[in-house]
């Protein structure tokens, strides 16, 4: 009711001074200081009650751009003052009506509706709205009943909606501007009634406005006295209308996304027909077929010309930069950034004079810069980055006296930085970054006193830091990461207070963080990642409060994180990893909030998870993975809402996985591999969505798998390895990559029938309880490259193997049945076969030879029978392990081992094998270990073996070998072996003493333990041998393992002394000889010797006592001999009993009778040796002995073991013990 | 993926650890023991605890039933000490540690070494009292616990053990009276000197721990 009164209060008002409107017909030349007509009420109260629909936003803290600070200029607004002194308002000086408003940046805020009191300004020519906050308003009609408006700027204002028909009703408007409103859109239609009624329009901008695809031919009606037509970042589509009509245009802006084409003839047109034209910039617009004749006939005053993104000369084979360009010599600037110009930069160019900005990145250009470059005086900005440009940065451009910005990144640069640079005293920005750069940064570079950015990343700049850049004082940005540079960091650099981001990551440098990089409070990223630095991190780095990135990973840090840290509140992503780090994490990290990447992996932390980490809100990956924190995985990380990956593998931590953890539905990385978890998995885990990985492997979990498990859609890795997990396997995994659930208790059949699995790449089901047969289903998986079912209880047939690519199949220990399918051998890429210890049957066929990518084949403990294929020996180059051992084959073994085998272990134990050893192995220069045992092998030693440079392990035992070991006079024979067996077989004359002297492998102590074995595909070898007495297959064989057996031969003659030179020797068996002579004395050298068998054999002689150092000795065997003497005494032969000496001729002493003449091989110096064999001294016979009173014996004997020193009692004592040894010995 | 680059690419990972597939109690009393000590010279290093039994361990002897039988280590640099897993080693003859650092007690569990023919635990650093459950070794032939740091007394029971043939305490800190009964009567002096041994025992006359 009010507003209604006071509507028609102000409708009174303004008919009665209509007569007023419009008195000046000069527009802008307003003056609303000087003495005029104060402001009419009516019009002061509209304006404040227009400044009443706002609110006034806060200004801004900071303000880099080049346009005016906002500020509220309706501030200065007050009821009772004369309006027209108001600031932006401008009055008539004869009326006193108000003709202009500027209220652009005025910080406004709100909505304007179509009854705003703004539309009671009826006067108003000109009206500047720009850069407020309108929240969105329609731009109402009754913005145009402004009738005498001549100006209307709406730029940037928060507008949206249609643009009213009306505005093409003030038909008085010279200048435009609607642009820089996102969600702005116009009709076609409205467009056209804009173009054809807004005649004096001189000025458009309807950049950003949302138009239809087809509005570009409503540009063809604009008014002809246009001088100015922006319409950037419009999205037009077809083809590029003819606009040359507007012959006045002097500046011409549009780009669009959409595909406009500009089809040659147009182009020409508007070269030749806009004379006035001095700004041409079209952008994202296909020019590609314009001829490049067309640059010609551009008007010589044409100023600046950007041709950005419109695939120019994409058509011309040869599609060099027109050198036309280089006429037109009133250029200040020149854009061709983003096309498909390759060659070089047009030698006219260098006519350019008044060049000031030059842009041509992300082009193909190529060539050295020219050094004319250089003579383009006025040049300021120069962008010549993302092309191939080559050769060395020419010294010529330090005479660029003006230039404030140079990027030459991304190009193919080299030599070093110029020292003409140091002239260079305008230069704000330099760029060059992913270059060759080299050299060292120059020093001169300190001396650019303007520059703020430098970037010199990604070269190969060596040296240090120049200590000359302390001067670089307003240095913002410094990037120099990715470079060889070295040595500390000046200290200096923390006078450079303006520094917002300093990169000097992968780089060699060292030492500690400087202390004086606490004066740096601009900082706002730092990294100094994959480095050599050391020490502790300071604690004064808690102090740059305006820290948001922090990267120190992959260096040697060694403190604890500093309490400091809880300061950097703006912290969003802290990155430690690959340190030292230690001690607890300080639970004041959970107070910075804006956290949203934190990394601690790979240190030495330990302690809890803080409880205060609930408060990081915001993070998104947490890694803690690789240290030593232990107890529970805290329950209040389940309100990290927004944590997509979080990683706590390789931790001791324990107890159950919380159950909170389902409130973590960003959640796609689940890691807790390797801590001591136990429980059931929660079902509560079936609800994370958007879990693609989840690893819970090396775990002591227990129960089945949820059944909730369903639900996880997205899972593309599961890794339940090494857990406690039983029941059956589910069945309704389906889009699983990789799927690990080896060495759990998973019982009953595997479950995956039909192809449901058919992404899957990797399945490995090994050591489980699962007894039903394979799902036939499971070999024809199309993407399954790695199968692994090894040691289950598995059944039934194999295969048959069609439509995939398997590279990896280990089905061993199992118990499946029948032929190997001839379907298997058409895998082509098959790495890796192992069906070992299996129940198949049947020949191998001749059709395995065309796994020519074969690496391991191993099919051994099975009842294979039939021949061996003789292609085996050549069929695959790479093969490097062939083990076909205890199955049933017969006949020969393969004759074909070829020149540049990769064999590494060879396997034919336990076999049916006849005939001949191939000479052929010794082509195999790269076997380690050939085992020929047990088999029916007739032949004699194959001394064309001992050239092998790399064979360790030589097994030939239980054969029918026969002749001569006669090693060959070189000494290069065997180096390497350390396992040699010939037992059980005919072999003759003399131990091959020259071998022993050779081997030089059994004289050397590995200082580490190794297994020998494939390393890339973790399959170990084995062997069988005679160990300790037991025939064992040693599943892993030790680098450290040694041992000869020559036992069960016809050996004759002496054990030769050379043999003690073999002191990392564990085993020695050479029993079941002929031999003769005494046992070697230097046995007692073999200090490692834990086995020692020479029974059966000739010997004579005393068993040495050396022998009694050999403190490893287990097994201890000279029984059947003719030996003779004392036993040695102590030590270990405290511990062999009877069987070990048993059929000799007159051995004594323990454990056998004493030695009749008391005679006993007690090692010097040894005292603890009791044995059996001492005189049997008690203490009754004392007692009879002193036969005092009860109490003083007791006494007596107090005083004896208390002081320890001889008394008449000792004496006594100790006299009757000589005593009796005496008549012992008698 | 191309089968090639998934093959190198996932092996490492697949096989980061090779899969533990130790369920035999002896090979983890073993290991249980490795971890108890501190192994300068690495005569332990063989002990791998995913072998599925301890038979081909370096200083390790079984017999035919994969059952270890002896334990070798006199002289190896060792410290540490004993726990009671070694109690697992049901059919162990010979346990030979003879001569080297090992310290803490003697774990009474080795009581239940039923099958025990020889304990040498001389030239250690062992503390405490010699455990009365050592008397349940009835195969025990030879016991030998001198140059240790043993207090206490011998307990009595030990005298029960017909078979011990010897019996060394001497360098000890022990204290009492010396049993006479059973294997005791035979046993010399020597090995029971350097101890604080109150001399034999007077049965009756006074307390077998008299003086400690």
């Amino acid at each position: 009711m009010a507003s209604l009164l006071w509507l028609a209060h102000f409708l009174c008002f303004l008919l009665f001074h209509l007569h007023f409107q419009a008195a000046s017909s000069l527009p802008f030349s307003f003056n609303s200081s000087s003495p005029a007509m104060p402001c009419q009420h009516d019009q002061s109260l509209a304006l404040l009650q227009f400044k009443k629909t706002f609110f006034i936003k806060s200004a801004p803290s900071t303000w880099d751009s080049p346009y005016p600070k906002p500020y509220p200029k309706t501030e200065s607004w007050k009821e009772d003052t004369d309006c027209c002194l108001w600031e932006g308002v401008t009055c008539n000086i004869d009326t006193g009506n108000v003709i202009g408003l500027d209220l652009s940046s005025s910080l406004l805020y709100g909505t304007i509706h179509s009854n705003n009191s703004l539309f009671f300004l009826p006067h108003l020519q000109k009206l500047d709205l720009s850069k407020n906050d309108f929240n969105h308003s329609q731009i109402v009609p009754q913005f145009g009943h402004f009738f005498n408006l001549t100006f209307l700027n709406l730029n940037s204002s928060v507008f949206a909606g249609q643009i009213p028909l009306e505005i093409s009703y003030l038909s008085g408007l010279v200048s435009l501007d609607l642009s820089w409103n996102n969600g702005l859109m116009l009709e076609t239609t409205i467009f056209k009634k804009l173009a054809q009624n807004l005649t004096h329009l001189q000025e458009l901008d309807l950049s950003y406005v949302n138009m239809p695809l087809d509005a570009p031919s409503s540009m063809m009606n604009l008014s002809s006295s246009l001088t100015s037509l922006k319409l950037r970042y419009c999205i037009f589509q077809g083809k590029f209308p003819d606009i040359s009509h507007l012959s006045k245009l002097v500046s011409l802006q549009l780009s669009s996304y959409g595909g406009l084409t500009l089809e040659p003839m147009i182009f020409d047109k508007l070269v030749r027909n806009l004379t006035k034209i001095r700004d041409f910039h079209l952008s994202a617009v296909n020019m590609s077929m314009v001829e490049p004749s067309s640059f010609m006939n551009f008007s010589s005053s044409l100023s600046s010309l950007a041709l950005s993104s419109c695939e120019l000369l994409g058509e011309f084979p040869d599609n060099t930069i027109p050198s036309s360009i280089g006429s037109l010599v009133e250029l200040s600037s020149l854009d061709l950034s983003i096309n498909k110009f390759n060659g070089e930069i047009p030698s006219s160019f260098e006519n350019l004079k008044q060049l000031a900005t030059l842009v041509l990145k992300f082009n193909n250009l190529t060539g050295q810069i020219s050094s004319s470059l250089g003579s383009l005086k006025e040049l300021s900005l120069l962008d010549l980055s993302n092309n191939n440009f080559n050769g060395e940065i020419p010294s010529t451009l330090g005479s660029l006296m003006k230039l404030s910005s140079l990027d030459l990144s991304m190009n193919n640069f080299s030599g070093e930085i110029p020292s003409s640079f140091e002239k260079l005293k305008q230069l704000d920005t330099l760029s060059l970054i992913g270059n060759s750069l080299s050299g060292q940064i120059p020093s001169a570079l300190g001396s650019l006193k303007e520059l703020s950015l430098l970037f010199l990343s990604s070269n190969n700049f060596n040296g240090e830091i120049p200590s000359s850049f302390e001067n670089l004082k307003r240095l913002q940005i410094l990037d120099l990461q990715n470079n060889n540079l070295s040595g500390q960091i000046p200290s200096s650099l923390g006078s450079l207070k303006k520094l917002s981001s300093l990169d000097l990551s992968y780089n060699n440098f060292g030492g500690e963080i400087p202390s004086s990089f606490e004066n740096l409070k601009q900082l706002d990223k730092l990294y100094l990642n994959n480095n050599n630095f050391s020490g502790q991190i300071p604690f004064s780095l808690g102090s740059l409060k305006e820290l948001s990135s922090l990267d120190l990973s992959y260096n040697s840090f060694n403190s604890e994180i500093p309490s400091s840290f809880e300061n950097l509140k703006q912290l969003n992503s802290l990155n430690l990893c690959n340190n030292t780090l230690n001690g607890q994490i300080p639970s004041s990290l959970g107070s910075l909030k804006e956290l949203s990447s934190l990394d601690l992996s790979f240190n030495n932390f330990n302690g809890e998870i803080p409880s205060s980490f609930e408060n990081l809100k915001q993070l998104d990956k947490l890694c803690l993975n690789n240290n030593n924190f232990s107890g529970q995985i805290p329950s209040s990380l389940g309100s990290l809402k927004e944590l997509s990956s979080l990683d706590l593998s390789f931790n001791n931590f324990n107890g159950e996985i919380p159950s909170s953890l389902e409130n973590l539905q960003q959640l796609r990385i689940l890691n807790l591999q390797n801590n001591n978890l136990g429980g059931q998995i929660p079902s509560s885990l079936g609800s994370l969505k958007e879990l693609s990985l989840l690893y819970l492997s090396y775990n002591n979990f227990n129960g089945e798998i949820p059944s909730s498990f369903e639900n996880l859609k997205q899972l593309q890795i599961l890794d339940l390895q090494n857990n406690n997990l039983s029941g059956q396997i589910p069945n309704y995994f389906t889009n699983f990559n990789e799927l690990f659930l080896s060495n759990n208790r998973f019982t009953g059949p595997i479950p995956f029938q039909g192809s449901r699995l058919s992404n899957v790449t990797i399945l490995d089901l090994s050591n489980n309880l699962l007894n039903s047969t394979i799902p036939p289903s499971l070999f024809t998986l199309p993407q399954l490259c790695i199968l692994i079912l090894k040691n289950n209880q598995l059944t039934g047939h194999l295969g048959p193997f069609q439509g995939n690519q398997l590279g990896y199949i280990d089905l061993s220990n199992n118990k499946l049945h029948g032929p190997i399918p001839s379907s298997i051998f058409k895998l082509v890429n098959l790495r890796v076969l192992i069906l070992s210890s299996n129940k198949l049957i049947g020949e191998l066929s001749y059709a395995v030879c065309k796994l020519n990518s074969l690496e391991i084949l191993d099919l051994s403990k099975n009842s294979l029978n039939g021949f061996i294929p003789q292609c085996l020996g050549n069929f695959s180059s790479k093969l490097s392990v062939l083990h076909l051992g205890m199955n049933k084959f017969h006949g020969t073994i393969p004759e074909t081992f070829s020149v540049g085998s990769s064999l590494r272990y060879l396997n034919f134990n336990g076999n049916q094998l006849q005939r001949r050893i191939p000479p052929s192995i010794s082509n195999c220069k790269d076997l380690e270990i050939l085992d020929l045992g047990n088999n029916t092998i007739n032949d004699t030693f194959p001394h064309f073996l001992e050239t092998l440079p790399k064979l360790q392990v030589l097994v030939l035992q239980s054969n029918k070998l026969h002749g001569l070991v006669k090693g060959s006079s070189a000494n290069h024979s065997f180096l390497k072996l350390r396992i040699f067996d010939l037992s059980n077989n005919m072999f003759s004359g003399p131990l091959p003493t020259e071998y022993f002297n050779n081997f030089e492998a059994m004289t050397n102590f590995d200082v580490k333990m190794k297994y020998m074995g494939d390393r890339i595909y973790s399959y170990n070898y084995s062997v069988s041998l005679t160990f300790k007495g037991l025939q064992i297959e040693l599943v892993k064989i030790q680098t450290l393992l040694t041992t000869i057996d020559l036992s069960g031969n016809k050996f004759t003659g002496k054990i030769p002394q050379t043999i003690g030179k073999l002191k990392s020797l564990k085993l020695l068996n050479l029993s079941h000889n002929q031999l003769t002579g005494n046992i070697q004395p230097s046995l007692g050298n073999l200090s490692n010797l834990e086995s020692l068998d020479l029974s059966f054999n000739i010997l004579t002689g005393r068993i040495p006592m050396q022998l009694a150092d050999l403190t490893f000795l287990q097994v201890f065997r000279v029984s059947h001999n003719r030996l003779e003497g004392p036993i040695p005494e102590g030590k270990q032969f405290n511990t062999f009993d009877n069987t070990s000496y048993e059929g000799n001729l007159g051995l004594c002493g323990f454990p056998l009778e004493k030695c009749d003449n008391g005679e006993r091989q007690k090692p010097t110096g040894s005292k603890e040796d009791d044995s059996e064999s001492k005189i049997g001294f008690g203490w009754k016979p004392v007692l009879a002995g002193y036969g005092c009173g009860v109490i003083f014996g007791v006494v007596m004997g107090y005083i004896v073991f208390k002081t320890r020193k001889p008394t008449w009692f000792v004496r006594m004592v100790e006299g009757e013990r000589h005593r009796r040894i005496k008549r012992f010995n008698n | 993926m191309a089968p090639l680059s998934l093959l190198s690419f996932s092996f490492s990972f697949l096989f980061f650890f090779s899969p533990s597939l130790c369920t035999n109690s002896e090979g983890n009393a073993l290991h249980a023991l490795r971890s108890r000590f501190s192994d300068p010279t690495n005569v332990l290093q063989s002990w791998d605890p995913t072998l599925v039994n301890p038979c081909t361990w370096f200083h390790v002897t079984c017999d035919s039933n994969n059952h270890v039988v002896r334990l070798d280590l006199g002289n190896s640099n060792i410290s540490g000490s004993l726990g009671p897993e070694l109690a697992q080693l049901k059919h162990l003859q010979y346990l030979e540690l003879y001569r080297n650092n090992i310290g803490g007690k003697i774990p009474k569990e080795l009581g239940k070494l039923k099958n025990l023919v020889s304990m040498d635990l001389y030239d250690n650093k062992f503390e405490g009292e010699i455990p009365k459950s050592l008397a349940k070794l009835k195969s025990l032939r030879f016991l030998r616990l001198n140059n240790n740091k043993l207090t206490g007394s011998i307990p009595r029971e030990l005298a029960k053990l017909k078979d011990l043939k010897v019996f060394d305490v001497s360098n000890n800190d022990l204290c009492g009276t010396i049993p006479v009964d059973g294997p005791f009567a035979t046993f010399p002096m020597e090995s029971f000197e350097h101890n604080r041994l109150n001399g034999p025992e007077l049965k009756g006359l006074v307390p077998y721990d008299f003086g400690c």
